[in-house]
């Protein structure tokens, strides 16, 4: 995309979504390579051609992906959160296959058209607004943005609180391709955010090579997982993920001096770090080596990994909240994607 | 379980059993109708057995949990532009090894944007699936299991054209179900989808 483009695109996303309250300031395109460090994405990338053209990218053309990256880019202007680009993307591919569909005739739905198959009839705008990619995803985060707590919602569920889609649970099938497709193009945009800086930097809650990723942050089995659970063995060390203040450190179940169970409620022993705006919590620990109101170093040590409280084998179980307090279900954000914004590799460290 | 590469299987009589459970249910659109997409459904793990009985994979038994995940997952995961009309046919595949609910949301026909690059490069998708033990499962009971697999496809076209590998977890939500004249199987009754976290 190039810089004029971006510039208008975030001009006009700014104006529409003002009144949702969102700032700029949460969101920086970096232009300028290693302006922050900590922050520097990583991982495969693509970069539009000087005439503003994108390459194909895995089983997307080159016009999917641009309009796919479209979508990205007004979002990352007024400091939408990178879910909210996911989601953007995943229901782009389920409703049009990231083509901007005019009007199909007999085939068409009502009178869908574009991107997001948003209808003129249903308030969405004039049909030439809607073909405008642009506008289609503004208007489209604009309803997003109004959905209550829909950063902790599964994907299904944000969308179709936008969509109105009579098959919701179809948008399920495009989160890992939207997952993938975003990150490709934030990372060749230098798109970052949430550049939590702290002292001392990010460090693993687990030493490289010592664990694999078992449960991950997200629905299932009609419950919510608001962690990621690092299976390891009892006694690896559990490290600090940054310094920060201790706000809490104890047993949160009945009993921690047995192993827990599926019956037992509870956290186990946990610790709760305040890093200030961010919070990191881990559970199930078999010892604890830290107390509350202690000052932790990035990478100290605050126990051992174990299987107390609601448990049924040595994990760690993870937890990120932004912002508190408080630490709350609403507050928790996936931990692994929101890590390696912050430039720590929680998934490229496992074993 | 270990790794296990994705077996192709006949469908033919599970085609035909979904077509007649399409007819049953109503839910085939009219011809030429842009088509919906399917909708992989929670679901309530008991389910009480269907009135209307789903496919099936001739001499497979379904007796295994685990077993029968790991397939619904290699079908669901399936694709070959070579042979297969559309991206739907991978779901009718997997609607053989659901339970009559699913399996009516399954074969809804359905869209796919990556379909039209496959098929320009003749691919097929390199499916694995292997068990994947996750610490939040809920216990089993008589009548619900759950399993989880992983998952990782790969579009390949006949000329070497590799598309992404998509590492995906899916969880099963398993039910034991009696079937007229077939006797009690372990049936999928929903399933969620979620990425490998830091998978490409």
């Amino acid at each position: 995309m190039t810089g004029s483009l971006k510039v208008a695109l975030g001009a006009a996303v700014t104006l529409l979504l003002a009144p949702c309250g969102l700032g700029l300031l949460a969101v920086t395109a970096l232009d300028a390579a290693g302006a922050r460090t900590l922050c520097t994405p990583a991982g495969p990338s693509a970069a539009p051609a000087g005439d503003g053209t994108w390459p194909a990218q895995g089983s997307w053309s080159a016009e999917q992906v641009g309009h796919a990256a479209t979508v990205v880019t007004v979002g990352a202007g007024p400091g939408i959160p990178r879910w909210g680009w996911v989601v953007a993307v995943a229901t782009a591919m389920q409703e049009s296959s990231l083509h901007n569909l005019g009007h199909l005739g007999n085939r068409n739905d009502h009178d869908s058209l574009g991107l997001f198959q948003q209808r003129p009839s249903q308030g969405w705008g004039t049909p030439a607004q809607i073909l405008d990619p642009a506008y289609a995803a503004t208007a489209f985060y604009r309803r997003l943005l109004q959905v209550p707590g829909w950063q902790q919602l599964p994907l299904t569920e944000a969308a179709q609180q936008v969509q109105r889609s009579a098959y919701p649970d179809a948008y399920a099938k495009w989160q890992a391709e939207a997952t993938a497709l975003v990150d490709v193009i934030a990372t060749g945009l230098r798109l970052v955010q949430d550049c939590a800086a702290v002292p001392g930097g990010w460090a693993l809650p687990l030493s490289a090579g010592s664990y694999s990723l078992s449960s991950p942050f997200g629905p299932r089995w009609n419950r919510f997982h608001f962690g990621q659970d690092l299976a390891a063995p009892a006694g690896t060390p559990i490290h600090a993920i940054a310094a920060g203040t201790v706000v809490a450190a104890g047993c949160t179940s009945s009993r921690c001096d047995i192993p827990g169970s599926l019956d037992m409620p509870g956290c186990g022993l946990t610790v709760k770090i305040d890093h200030g705006g961010v919070g990191s919590m881990y559970c199930h620990a078999r010892d604890l080596t830290v107390h509350t109101g202690q000052k932790v170093a990035a990478g100290q040590v605050i126990g051992h990994v174990g299987s107390t409280g609601h448990s049924t084998g040595n994990h760690l179980h993870l937890q990120i909240h932004r912002p508190i307090p408080p630490f709350t279900n609403a507050t928790a954000v996936e931990p692994v994607g929101w890590l390696r914004n912050v430039g720590l590799d929680v998934a490229g460290a496992a074993r | 379980m270990g790794i296990a590469t994705l077996t192709r299987f006949t469908v033919t009589n599970a085609a035909a059993a979904v077509a007649a459970l399409v007819a049953a249910v109503g839910c085939a659109g009219p011809a030429g109708e842009a088509p919906p997409a399917p909708s992989p459904a929670a679901s309530a793990p008991a389910s009480p057995p269907a009135a209307l009985s789903p496919p099936g994979v001739p001499g497979y038994r379904y007796e295994d949990p685990a077993d029968v995940c790991h397939r619904f997952a290699a079908a669901l995961f399936s694709a070959d532009t070579t042979v297969d009309g559309g991206p739907t046919d991978g779901q009718l595949r997997a609607a053989g090894y659901a339970d009559a609910a699913l399996a009516a949301t399954l074969v809804r026909p359905t869209v796919d944007g990556r379909w039209p690059l496959w098929r320009e490069h003749r691919a097929r998708l390199h499916t694995q699936v292997r068990g994947h033990a996750d610490s939040e499962a809920p216990v089993d009971s008589t009548v619900a299991a759950y399993r989880a697999v992983l998952v990782a496809a790969t579009p390949v076209g006949v000329h070497g054209w590799r598309g992404w590998t998509q590492t995906t977890l899916l969880h099963c939500t398993l039910a034991h179900v009696t079937l007229a004249g077939v006797g009690a199987q372990w049936r999928v009754a929903g399933y969620t989808l979620a990425p490998l976290p830091g998978a490409p």
